[in-house]
């Protein structure tokens, strides 16, 4: 059966001038923070450098190793986040559950997905879950490949729980084709929860169980689960991106449980209450590229717990390509910026707005969307201090790369520790993730001498003396390498979009770390965002390469 | 686009749950404490592993000054 449903909600014409005026507000907003940013830092390197020729000496390093202790902000976010997370088990309450299984409503909004469709319905109807309180509706939207004959098929065969939601003129993006859909599970009492998931993702059979017995507490409204990359004949990329979801998924999603503020509920896992769904208005908010986000905070905001469930795993298809993987994350990283600029009264304001206020959650949250700024901010700083006085400068360039080393190996065994199959998988990108350079850096903090003579006689190798000019550029390198590598991995990424050889991008995404690939796509999100760039919902191209481990 | 919500109305399956659920009760009561079982282990078993990795970490910041 084919539903053909109009927009539920608004006038498409309020709602796209409604959207404007929320992207102008936000465009202002932007440029007046990075505006600020750079005069701040500007007034910082102005003073650090003029006051010694009138004043003294002091105020200048003291700048300077302010600036450059910014590039250690997102390793204390880090280092608090992973440090809290072996207390998991005594927040995440599993003692207070109940056996619940609600009637569960899942959503699907797709867009021409034919390789995948089939088998994520399959996947669905298969779950250990009871049979009959699960219902699977897919919001077609205006799909013009078989996408709509597969859906009929399935719904031919099981007319009960496959539903076949038509859109008849789609292309708006995610946010819009879910609302058509929720519209019309809202509209009929069966469902006592709602999960919303992507057209590719492939459910564990025990995941949706594992979500919906979080919601037999009534404080809570939102559950979401494990994303995990599964593309079967994966390459360096996805194992990278598997072994970043570790990071930011398994680790920190952890640690967010702890804090009481969940900073996002997964877009292909997101499981939520009828009642919450309907108090945050029973509809996703479609004004920014990071649906998911807005949705899990108003969530929270209005008073309800939004729970990370790391046994429930969800496996998905990510992109195997940089430009694939750029076009992803860049919607991601605005989406990012628009909420940060969206809920601007709520940070730094705990009293009013509970946990997501607290100066914690902003420390987490921003530690990631600044975290390019930060890495500026401590290449000036570094800088600034080699030139005037070396000697200080070599001294907090090391607490800051100790600082890196001992994260990176408390990062990497935890990794080990709480996906031990994926980290096996991906242990040479877990090894490789901060990138070559940075990975000699952090031995080099760790053990100046042996890596320092090995270096000289490097040098020496090459026909190279290690004259006093040549330590110093070879410094200025290090310095500036944090800010240097964004450069780089922007470069691979250039590379990879224009030319064929695929082993330069990659090979450069390996010397310059893919957190520095991350910073530069945030970076480019800011660009994005004060260019006033349209919000265009830019589809991650999936090809029914995921699949279940065996 | 056109509303055709009365299509959906006429073949809306029925609401209620079938009977099969409440006979299998104990079977879904099962696997729920068999579940929480299973992720009570996992969450133990990483609050040990983290002990032990900061214990290591430790040792080894420990040595590397003894080093010195």
């Amino acid at each position: 059966m084919t539903i053909a449903i109009s927009n539920p909600r608004r006038d498409s014409r309020t709602e796209a001038a409604d959207n404007a005026a929320a992207a102008r507000t936000r465009r202002i907003r932007l440029v007046r923070v990075l505006w600020g940013s750079v005069v701040l830092i500007a007034i910082a390197v102005g003073v650090a450098f003029v006051l010694p020729q009138v004043s003294r000496r002091p105020y200048t390093i003291a700048i300077c190793v302010g600036l450059a202790f910014c590039g250690a902000l997102p390793l204390l976010a880090s280092l608090i986040q992973y440090t809290v997370i072996g207390l998991h088990r005594y927040r995440i309450g599993y003692e207070n559950l109940r056996s619940y299984y609600p009637r569960v409503a899942i959503v699907v909004p797709a867009w021409n997905e034919a390789e995948v469709i089939g088998t994520t319905i399959e996947r669905l109807l298969s779950m250990e879950y009871p049979e009959d309180r699960v219902r699977v509706y897919v919001v077609d939207d205006a799909s013009t490949d078989a996408t709509p004959d597969i859906v009929r098929a399935w719904h031919a065969r099981e007319p009960a729980r496959v539903w076949h939601l038509r859109r008849e003129k789609g292309g708006q993006g995610k946010a819009h084709t879910l609302n058509h859909g929720i519209e019309q599970v809202l509209a009929d009492p069966w469902a006592e929860a709602v999960l919303i998931i992507d057209a590719d993702v492939l459910f564990e059979d025990s995941a949706l169980r594992r979500m919906t017995r979080h919601l037999s507490d009534p404080a809570v409204g939102a559950v979401t689960g494990y994303i995990k990359e599964g593309t079967a004949d994966g390459n360096y990329l996805t194992r990278y991106i598997a072994y970043e979801y570790i990071t930011a998924q398994a680790a920190a999603r952890r640690a967010q449980n702890i804090f009481g503020s969940l900073a996002c509920l997964a877009g292909g896992a997101q499981l939520h209450s009828r009642e919450n769904l309907t108090r945050i208005g029973g509809a996703i908010d479609t004004s920014s590229l990071a649906e998911d986000t807005f949705t899990t905070f108003r969530t929270q905001l209005s008073g309800k717990i939004a729970v990370f469930e790391g046994n429930a795993v969800v496996w998905a298809e990510e992109p195997g390509d940089l430009g694939g993987l750029w076009k992803q994350r860049l919607r991601w990283a605005r989406g990012n910026v628009q909420i940060s600029l969206d809920f601007s009264s709520m940070w730094l304001r705990g009293r009013k707005y509970g946990n997501l206020g607290r100066a914690l959650f902003a420390l987490i949250w921003f530690s990631v969307l600044l975290m390019p700024l930060s890495m500026i901010a401590a290449s000036v700083g570094l800088l600034g201090l080699l030139l005037i006085d070396a000697r200080h400068s070599l001294a907090v360039f090391r607490v800051l790369w100790i600082l890196h080393a001992v994260l990176y190996l408390f990062e990497t065994a935890m990794a080990f520790a709480l996906d031990p199959p994926t980290a096996r998988r991906a242990w040479a990108e877990a090894i490789l993730f901060p990138g070559v350079v940075s990975l000699v850096i952090i031995i080099y903090s760790v053990a100046p001498e042996p890596i320092g003579a090995l270096f000289v006689k490097s040098l020496e190798g090459l026909g190279v003396d290690a004259t006093p000019r040549v330590v110093f550029w070879a410094q200025a390198f290090a310095f500036t390498w944090l800010t240097v590598a964004m450069l780089v991995a922007y470069i691979a990424k250039w590379i990879a979009a224009r030319w064929r050889a695929r082993w330069l991008p990659a090979f450069l995404l390996q010397v310059a770390g893919y957190g520095a690939f991350l910073c530069a796509v945030t970076f480019a999100a800011y660009v994005r965002e004060i260019q006033g760039a349209r919000i265009i919902w830019d589809k991650t191209i999936k090809t029914g390469k995921v699949a279940l481990p065996r | 686009m056109k509303i055709v919500d009365a299509q959906r109305t006429a073949q809306a399956p029925p609401t209620e749950s079938r009977p099969a659920v409440a006979a299998s009760a104990d079977k879904w009561e099962d696997i729920f404490h068999a579940d929480l079982a299973a992720d009570t282990a996992v969450e133990k078993r990483l609050f040990f592993r983290e002990g032990w990795i900061v214990l290591i970490l430790a040792l080894l910041v420990l040595l590397r000054e003894m080093l010195r």
